[in-house]
């Protein structure tokens, strides 16, 4: 098993290589090379996860560690744990799923798809990447095919959504860096490196905790994205390729809450501690501004983008609450959004393909022509706005949970505004559903559609099946959780 | 007098001059049909010599031969000089339409700028050192209005030759100056002599000797020849003054201020620290509204000497490190990306941003090479650029300057907007009317293919350069 992790990053490099050499007018043979070098990194990670030892005292498992530059303190360290496991799992899942439904991609395919592998490799590195500045690189580099994925393959405002995202997302990461530096610098003598383990052991000085915590922050408050960081998000999703949201929305949002665990929780508590109210405050602003927004909007794809800031608020409250149910809510909710939004982006992707509109307002009611569709729409739908037996309810109740011992006297409060805010979820999507599936309308105008493809398909039902299974038995995910839950509360 | 110099260090030096004299002859003699062969004889001489140079890698001390010191630094400099002639010429050899039939005028002009530079490098005493510098300069005078049938090719070498002057005599007065203080031309010599010691007359000498050099650099206030220059001369001139004398230039910058004058009282840290902060930002904010690329990339390299000095200005064994590790990923990228210019504007565009829109679909390979460019200027990783920039503010942070760190950081950020309209028209843009199919010649994609290599190898292998940097502050500091 030495070396899968190395495996699974380069795996997708290799492809991207590739497909350098293929022809750009053999489409049929781009298509299929990504789908086999996005199947094999799903595949490994899998193997990886099925291998893994959660009852073993050693945490963490596939250890890969070659020192770079020692003089530095950088080393090829990579690894992984209960944390980081499952999100590596479903970046893989993300890439694959967004790989099949990219098939329908006809313009300049070849760089499309070399941008996507590019992707699979960073967003997967992030999560495995225990030093540093190896975590650092992965970070940025994945900013690149994403600017190009938005900028080239989006709508109408794709250059401004684009360029928007990369500086915001740069600007913050810069302050992530300099940050990793003042860890490295006022460690104790005698033990500068860049590991991240390593690192989270030593004490800092509160003042030094502060402005760390600070820097890291701003980069993961926007990636999150946490109010008042977010205004990037929306932009982004709606101009951006329906792959390229599905993997913005599945993979590097939850990039901003491993950074939370990973980073700021081990590493700089005291802080932490001290920032609660701060990251409460922010969180449920998150719930319930971002839940008005997406009752606002007529465009689906940004009503989702507006749910997907509500939904990650309560990422940020779980954290905030400092105790298990509430980092384990936390943790389970990025799961789970992933699963839930990830699906819901590449549904409003296949009524966008279908009807050629994304507004609520102008779309005719699906379920005539296209009944299964309009079942997972309406499936996700409930998934997304915590029904139980869904893993979103799971989510949602364990950080209320967390949340209503965990912070004092507030505690009581943010319950009841996560609450409200679960409520607020729940009006505009089902205002949604009504104005789509239940209007009359007065021209009886039906566009005839097809139904899901044995592509959509093969994408949608296992999703489904997933945020089922997961909905019922959350256990191996949480027992996961759980086995690393001593790094993250000290 | 002792006349049993061994000359074997100064081997390159010698082999470049002789070949450049070489050249000069074979132009009188070769006929028209013959003429490609002199650049081939340049390109060999000056494997030739890297080859040689090579040998002195491992060197630990140094070798002095008379005025000239073979340390560390003057290897690392030599090296990295050599490869970045190599790669130039390279690009120039089937650039006609900028030689035209005078190859060996070219080519032979560049060799002996070549050579001064890495005199320049490795001088260890002020007159040497200003003999280096003139011989530096004085062909790219020439080289910068090669092409003199251009209106601002005129306005170019007017410039270039009246503030080049103007820096030459700053530079040779203080120089005197600082003779007149202390008796000494040997910089080792004069370290001692000053020790300890201020006076306004080193003062106004430091400061005459910083413009002197600043013209080279492109510092900030002694840049503003760069856009102009820049613009006006031939692409690959371009790219020998945007890396070549900036090599040079920033070896003798850190043998003098480190070796000389460190020991005076003058509070260093705060005079380069202000140069460079307004340097960078000068640079950076004024390359944002440019439309010509190659006024672009005259600002955007005034930024990035402003990134360069704050190694000077932290003045450690970090800062010097990193300085000398980041100037050759910067040299590397910086004359990728004229070579991308050169092949471009061989379909007969000027050199307007808005001619590289769409490139992504008609030069796709063109494209990707100049992104990767940008990206390690803009400092992205895997690239050295990145590397280069976090090494230097990891040297700031060290010194308790943090603004130092903070400020590149912010001038990254900064940069991202002019880089990323070039990028931003290359690939999210269709291509608007037919162009004629640019020529673009196998030595060009050679020239690009060096760059590309360093700039990967500096982000991801980083040794051995890496270390050879690390010993240039040992032999410079006594």
């Amino acid at each position: 098993m030495k070396g899968i992790l190395s495996a699974i990053i380069f795996t997708p490099l290799i492809g991207a290589l590739i497909i350098g050499f293929i022809p750009r007018t053999k489409d049929k043979a781009i298509k299929w090379v990504s789908l086999l070098f996005t199947v094999i990194p799903f595949v490994l990670s899998l193997i990886v996860f099925f291998n893994y030892d959660i009852n073993s005292a050693t945490k963490l498992q596939f250890v890969e560690k070659l020192p770079w530059i020692k003089e530095l303190g950088m080393t090829y360290y990579l690894a992984v744990d209960g944390l980081s496991l499952p999100l590596v799992v479903l970046s893989a899942l993300t890439m694959l799923i967004s790989v099949i439904y990219s098939f329908v991609v006809d313009k300049r395919t070849k760089e499309y798809f070399i941008l996507m592998m590019l992707m699979a490799s960073s967003m997967i590195g992030v999560f495995m990447a225990l030093d540093y500045i190896l975590f650092y690189i992965f970070w940025e580099v994945g900013l690149i095919p994403m600017y190009f994925l938005i900028g080239i393959w989006g709508g109408p405002r794709r250059e401004y959504a684009a360029i928007k995202f990369f500086l915001y997302t740069f600007f913050g990461s810069v302050f992530m860096l300099i940050a990793i530096l003042g860890l490295y610098f006022y460690a104790p003598e005698g033990s500068r490196t860049f590991d991240m383990i390593a690192l989270a052991q030593n004490t800092y000085a509160p003042r030094l905790q502060v402005l760390v915590f600070l820097g890291i922050f701003l980069a993961l408050a926007i990636k999150l994205p946490s109010f008042p960081f977010h205004t990037w998000l929306p932009d982004a999703h709606v101009e951006a390729p329906t792959a390229a949201s599905v993997i913005l929305a599945a993979v590097l949002l939850k990039m901003g809450g491993y950074g939370f665990a990973r980073i700021l929780m081990p590493t700089v508590p005291d802080a932490f501690e001290k920032f609660v109210p701060l990251m409460a405050i922010l969180g449920i602003i998150s719930i319930v501004y971002g839940a008005y927004l997406a009752m606002a909007q007529d465009d689906l794809k940004k009503m989702v983008a507006y749910s997907s800031i509500s939904h990650m608020g309560f990422v940020t409250l779980g954290f905030a609450a400092l105790n298990v149910e509430g980092i384990k809510g936390a943790t389970f909710q990025m799961l789970s959004h992933g699963l839930i939004t990830g699906l819901m982006f590449i549904l409003v992707g296949m009524v966008h393909d279908r009807y050629h509109t994304r507004k609520i307002s102008e779309l005719v009611n699906p379920m005539t022509y296209a009944p299964a569709l309009s079942a997972i729409i309406i499936f996700t739908t409930m998934g997304s706005l915590g029904m139980p037996m869904l893993s979103g309810f799971i989510g949602e109740w364990l950080s209320i949970a967390g949340v209503f011992t965990g912070l004092g006297k507030w505690g009581l409060l943010y319950s009841v505004l996560m609450v409200l805010g679960i409520v607020l979820t729940a009006g505009y999507f089902i205002y949604m559903l009504a104005r789509v599936f239940l209007k009359e309308r007065r021209t009886k105008t039906e566009i005839k559609v097809s139904d899901l493809s044995f592509r959509e398909m093969a994408i949608a039902l296992p999703m489904v099946a997933m945020i089922v299974f997961f909905g019922i038995y959350p256990k191996p995910f949480l027992d996961l959780v759980q086995s690393v839950m001593h790094t993250m509360l000290k | 007098m002792n006349v049993d110099i061994n000359f074997a260090p100064l081997g390159p030096e010698i082999i470049v001059a002789t070949v450049a004299t070489l050249l000069l002859i074979m132009d009188i003699i070769f006929v028209r049909k013959y003429r490609d062969v002199i650049g081939y004889v340049a390109l060999f001489g000056l494997i030739g010599a890297l080859a040689y140079a090579l040998t002195y890698f491992g060197l630990r001390g140094e070798l002095v031969v008379n005025q000239l010191a073979v340390d560390s630094l003057s290897v690392y400099i030599r090296l990295g000089i050599l490869t970045v002639g190599i790669a130039i010429v390279l690009a120039a050899m089937r650039n006609t339409y900028t030689i035209a039939q005078n190859q060996g005028e070219f080519f032979a002009l560049m060799l002996y700028s070549i050579v001064g530079t890495m005199i320049m490098a490795a001088a260890r005493d002020m007159v040497t050192l200003y003999i280096g510098l003139e011989l530096s300069t004085i062909p790219t005078f020439i080289l910068v209005a090669f092409r003199k049938a251009r209106a601002k090719a005129a306005e170019a070498l007017i410039k270039f030759f009246i503030l080049g002057l103007l820096s030459s005599a700053f530079l040779l007065y203080g120089l005197s100056l600082i003779y007149g203080l202390t008796g000494e031309l040997n910089l080792a010599k004069i370290a001692g002599s000053l020790a300890g010691g201020m006076s306004p007359a080193l003062a106004i000498a430091s400061l005459l000797v910083i413009a002197g050099f600043g013209f080279k650099i492109t510092a900030v206030p002694f840049h503003f020849w760069a856009p102009d220059t820049y613009e006006g001369a031939p692409v690959v001139v371009v790219s020998y003054i945007a890396s070549v004398s900036k090599l040079g230039a920033y070896a003798i910058l850190a043998r003098f201020f480190i070796e000389a004058l460190k020991v005076t009282q003058i509070n260093w840290g705060l005079w380069f620290g202000a140069l460079a902060v307004i340097t960078m930002t000068l640079g950076n904010l004024m390359a944002l509204p440019q439309n010509n690329i190659k006024r672009m990339m005259a600002y955007s390299g005034i930024g990035h000497t402003g990134y360069l000095l704050v190694g000077l200005a932290v003045g450690t064994y970090d800062g010097i490190w990193s300085m000398f590790f980041y100037l050759i990923a910067y040299v590397f990228a910086a004359i990728g990306v004229f070579f991308v210019i050169s092949v471009h504007s061989t379909r007969g565009e000027s050199d307007a941003i808005s001619g590289y829109t769409g490139m992504a679909q008609t030069n796709p390979a063109l494209a990707l090479v100049m992104t990767m460019f940008f990206l390690s200027l803009i400092g992205i990783p895997p690239f050295a650029g990145f590397f280069g920039k976090y090494y230097l503010s990891l040297a700031a942070i060290k010194n308790n300057q943090v603004y130092l760190a903070l400020l590149i950081f912010i001038n990254s950020v900064i940069s991202v907007g002019y880089y990323f309209k070039v990028i931003k028209a290359m690939y999210l843009q269709d291509p608007t009317a037919e162009k004629r199919p640019a020529i673009w010649p196998f030595t060009a994609s050679m020239a690009m293919g060096i760059s590309i290599i360093a700039i990967f190898y500096l982000g991801i292998i980083q040794k051995p350069i890496f270390t050879l940097a690390q010993k240039i502050y040992q032999t410079i500091k006594l």
